[in-house]
C-alpha cells in the first residue's frame, strides 16, 4: 500500500506498527504488511534506502491521530495491550522537541496531541471539504484499507501561498464513499461526539464555544463555517440570477458571450473561423441540452478535421472551459466494442461523471472529444483489425445517437448503477484526414514567407459525407455526423505571429524563466523568423514551435545557470546552427 | 505524476497547473522552485511521451540539484520511466544523461546539462 520501494527498517516498523494497532481495534486479521525491501535489480538504480520524510511522519501521525480523535487513548490500550505508549510516542519524531519534553505520562501525550495534532487534523478536514464530523476511525479505516492507492495523497497537505491544496487522486470517489459511511443528516460541527455548533453560528458563538481551543483551531472553524455560508449564499444567488436572467440579464449575457469568443479567437491565431464555428455549435448544443423534447438531429455532432498541431483539442478545451462544462478527450483507438481489449466506451461516461463533480445533470451536458477518429476508418492501416473497427463503429452509432447507459463507478456491492443518457452530450470526432485533404487540395510546399497561394487553395477545401464513407466510415455513422469543421494548416506567417504575439506562445515560458534567474533574454527579429521557418519545416503545426523552443532552451541552459552575461541573446545564426544540429542528429538516429 | 494537457492555457495558468502536479509528486519541493521548473517546461498538448516525462524529471533535478536527497528520489523515478520506455527512439540519449546524473550523485561531476551529454 505504500509506494516507497525501499524503506529503511525504522520506517517499516512504524508503518507496520500503525497497521497492527489499527487492525487490532477493528478485530481484523489483516495480513497487509509492507513487502520486504525490493531487490534493486537495475544497475543504475541508486541504492539508497528510503527514510521517512517529515511529511511521511506527519502522515503517519495523522493516521494515528485519526483513531485517537475520539479523545480517549485508553481505548486503544485496552484493546491492544501489546502497544506501549512509547510505540505511539515513537510516531512523533516529527515533533521531537515537544516529545522530548514529554514524559511517558499519558496526560503529557494527550496534551501534545491536543495542542499539536488536533489542529492539523482539523485543518486537514477543512482543506478536504469533509465535514468536521466525518473523520472517524471508520473513515480512516476506509481510506487506508479500501482506497489503498490514494491514501498517501489524501494526507498530503501543502501550503501554497495562502491556499491549501488538496492532492488527492480519485477525490470524488473517496468523498462519495466517505459520505455513505458518515451520516450527514445533521450538519454541524462536532467535538468528541457532541454537536456543539450549528452551521449558521456566528463567529462570536464559535469563539465562545471554542474558548478553550487554540486560536488556530478557532480560525479554522470560523473559516469553515464562513465558507459553508458563502457556498449557500452563492447558491441562492445563482438561483435567483437564473430566475431574473430572462428579464434582466439577457443583454449582459450576450455581451459576455461575445467577450468570451473574442478571447478565444485572440488566443488561437490563424484559427479564428473554426473557433467561431465551434463556439456557436457548442453554445447551441448547451442551450438545447437544457430544453425538453429536442428533435433528433437538432444537436450538432461535429466532425473536426485538421492537420496535427493546429489546435483541434486546444480550441475545444478552451471553449469547454469557458462554458464550464465537463470535458473528456480520448482516442477512439483505446476502445473496443466488448471492452476486452483496451477500454470500454462507457469509461468515457464514468470519466465525464467524475469530471462534473458527480453531478449527473451536468455530466450529461458534457463534451466528449473522440480523437484520432481517422484510425477507425476501414481504409486506415493494414486492415487486420477490420472486425474490431466495425464493432466499435457500431457501438459509436448508439453512443453518438443518444443511447442510455448504466454505469457503475465503484465496487458493485457499494454502488448503485447510474443511468446516463448520452442524447444531450456534445460529441466532437476529431481527426487528421491527411490523405483526403491532400487529394482535395493542390498545395505545394512554398519556401519563404509566401503563404498566400497556399491559403487560397486551403480555403476551397471541404469534406463531404461521401468522402467519409469512401474512407471507410459506416454510412449510418456518417449520417450522425451533421457538422463538418476544419482547422487551417498554419503558414509560416501564422507561426511567426503565434510565436511573437499569441498569449500562448511557447517562447513566453523561456523568457519568464530567464528573467526569474535575473537575466534578460533578447531575441532578434530575424531569429523569430528563423524559428518560424524551422517550425514550419518540421510540419507538426504549432507543436513545431514548441519543439524548436525546447531545443533552444536546452542549448541555453548552461548559459542561463552558469554564464556571467546578464543579457542572453538569440540571433538567427544560433537558431540556424541549432536546427542544423537537430537535423544532423535526426539523420544519425 | 500527472501530465495533464495544458496546450490551451495561458502561461501563468500553465505554470500553476504544472507546479501543482510537481508538488503533488514531490511535496518536498517548495512552490517557488516548482514554478521555476514549470517555466522551463514546454506546453503539453499530446498524451505524455517519454520526452515529456523525461524533460520534466530532468528539469526538476536541474533546479533542485542543490539538494541531492530530492535528486536521488527523482533520479530513481526517471530510471523507472526509462525502463518502461526502453523502445523509444530517444532512449539512448536519455540513458546517457541519466548515467551522467548518476556520476553527479556519486560526486564525480557537476550536474550535467543536456547540451554537454
Amino acid at each position: 500500500m505504500f509506494e516507497y520501494f525501499s524503506l529503511d527498517e525504522e520506517s517499516r516498523n512504524y508503518i507496520n506498527k500503525a497497521i497492527d494497532i489499527f487492525a487490532s481495534i477493528y478485530n481484523k486479521n489483516l495480513t497487509i504488511k509492507l513487502p520486504p525491501n525490493k531487490v534493486v535489480i537495475d544497475d543504475i538504480m541508486y541504492k539508497d534506502s528510503y527514510e521517512l520524510t517529515v511529511k511521511d511522519k506527519v502522515i503517519l501521525s495523522l493516521f494515528l491521530a485519526g483513531f485517537l480523535i475520539d479523545g480517549n487513548i485508553k481505548n486503544i490500550f485496552s484493546k491492544y495491550s501489546d502497544v506501549k505508549l512509547q510505540d505511539l510516542l515513537d510516531f512523533y519524531k516529527i515533533k521531537e522537541d515537544e516529545i522530548k519534553k514529554c514524559s511517558n505520562d499519558e496526560s503529557d501525550y494527550q496534551k501534545v496531541y491536543t495542542s499539536q495534532f488536533k489542529p492539523i487534523l482539523k485543518g486537514m478536514l477543512h482543506i478536504f471539504l469533509y465535514k468536521i464530523d466525518m473523520i472517524t476511525p471508520e473513515t480512516f479505516y476506509f481510506l487506508i484499507f479500501e482506497q489503498p492507492q490514494t491514501v498517501l495523497d489524501i494526507y498530503s497537505i501543502l501550503k501554497l501561498g495562502k491556499e491549501y491544496m488538496c492532492l488527492c487522486q480519485g477525490y470524488n470517489d473517496i468523498r462519495k464513499l466517505v459520505n455513505e459511511k458518515n451520516s450527514l443528516e445533521t450538519f454541524g460541527i462536532y467535538l468528541e461526539g457532541k454537536k456543539i455548533l450549528a452551521v449558521n453560528s456566528t463567529s462570536e458563538q464559535i469563539s465562545k464555544v471554542y474558548a478553550s481551543l487554540t486560536k488556530s483551531e478557532r480560525d479554522i472553524l470560523v473559516e469553515f463555517v464562513r465558507s459553508e455560508k458563502t457556498k449557500r449564499k452563492n447558491k441562492s444567488y445563482t438561483e435567483s440570477l437564473d430566475n431574473d436572467k430572462r428579464e434582466k440579464g439577457k443583454n449582459n449575457e450576450e455581451e459576455h458571450l461575445w467577450e468570451m469568443l473574442d478571447e478565444i479567437k485572440k488566443k488561437f491565431i490563424g484559427q479564428e473561423d473554426v473557433c467561431e464555428q465551434l463556439f456557436y455549435n457548442i453554445l447551441s448544443n448547451q442551450m438545447l441540452a437544457k430544453e425538453e423534447n429536442v428533435q433528433d438531429g437538432e444537436r450538432a455532432i461535429i466532425f473536426l478535421d485538421g492537420p496535427t498541431g493546429t489546435g483541434k483539442t486546444a480550441i475545444t478545451r478552451e471553449i469547454t472551459e469557458k462554458f464550464g462544462v465537463p470535458f473528456v478527450r480520448t482516442s477512439v483507438t483505446k476502445y473496443s466494442a466488448a471492452g476486452y481489449v483496451g477500454g470500454d466506451l462507457e469509461d468515457i461516461l464514468k470519466e465525464l461523471y467524475k469530471n462534473s463533480g458527480e453531478d449527473l445533470e451536468k455530466a450529461q451536458r458534457g463534451i466528449v472529444v473522440l480523437d484520432e477518429f481517422e484510425k477507425m476508418t476501414y481504409n486506415y492501416g493494414q486492415g487486420s483489425d477490420l472486425i474490431m473497427k466495425q464493432s466499435v463503429q457500431h457501438q459509436l452509432l448508439d453512443f453518438l445517437g443518444g443511447g442510455k447507459y448504466q454505469i457503475s463507478l465503484g465496487p458493485k456491492s457499494l454502488e448503485k448503477p447510474i443511468n446516463f443518457d448520452t442524447s444531450r452530450l456534445t460529441f466532437i470526432c476529431a481527426g487528421a484526414l491527411t490523405n483526403l485533404r491532400r487529394s482535395k487540395t493542390t498545395v505545394k510546399p512554398v519556401l519563404g514567407f509566401d503563404a498566400q497561394a497556399q491559403n487560397s487553395d486551403i480555403e476551397s477545401y471541404s469534406i463531404t459525407p461521401e468522402d467519409l464513407i469512401n474512407m471507410g466510415i459506416e454510412r449510418e455513422l456518417v449520417g450522425r455526423l451533421n457538422t463538418y469543421l476544419h482547422t487551417e494548416e498554419y503558414s509560416k506567417e501564422d507561426l511567426l505571429k503565434i510565436l511573437r504575439t499569441s498569449e500562448i506562445s511557447p517562447i513566453k515560458g523561456l523568457i519568464n524563466f530567464v528573467s526569474k534567474r535575473n537575466k534578460k533574454l533578447v531575441i532578434d527579429e530575424d531569429a523569430y523568423e528563423e524559428i518560424a521557418i524551422a517550425a514550419y519545416n518540421l510540419n507538426t503545426g504549432a507543436r513545431s514551435l514548441q519543439t524548436i523552443v525546447n531545443s533552444l532552451r536546452s542549448r541555453l541552459l548552461k548559459e542561463i545557470f552558469c554564464g556571467h552575461e546578464e543579457v542572453i541573446r538569440i540571433d538567427s545564426n544560433m537558431v540556424r546552427e541549432m536546427v542544423k544540429d537537430m537535423t544532423t542528429r535526426k539523420v544519425r538516429g | 505524476m500527472k501530465y495533464e494537457y495544458n496546450g490551451n492555457l495561458l502561461e501563468d495558468e500553465r505554470v500553476e497547473l504544472v507546479s501543482k502536479e510537481i508538488i503533488s509528486k514531490y511535496p518536498e519541493i517548495d512552490l517557488e522552485h516548482a514554478e521555476e521548473i514549470a517555466m522551463l517546461e514546454g506546453r503539453i498538448s499530446t498524451d505524455p511521451t517519454l520526452e515529456i516525462m523525461f524533460t520534466r524529471l530532468y528539469n526538476i533535478m536541474l533546479i533542485m540539484n542543490y539538494d541531492k536527497k530530492v535528486v536521488k528520489k527523482v533520479y530513481n523515478d526517471i530510471v523507472e520511466v526509462l525502463k518502461e520506455n526502453n523502445d523509444d527512439k530517444k532512449f539512448v540519449d536519455y540513458y546517457n544523461v541519466v548515467l551522467e546524473i548518476a556520476n553527479y550523485l556519486d560526486n564525480k561531476r557537476e550536474f550535467p546539462f543536456l547540451e554537454e551529454v
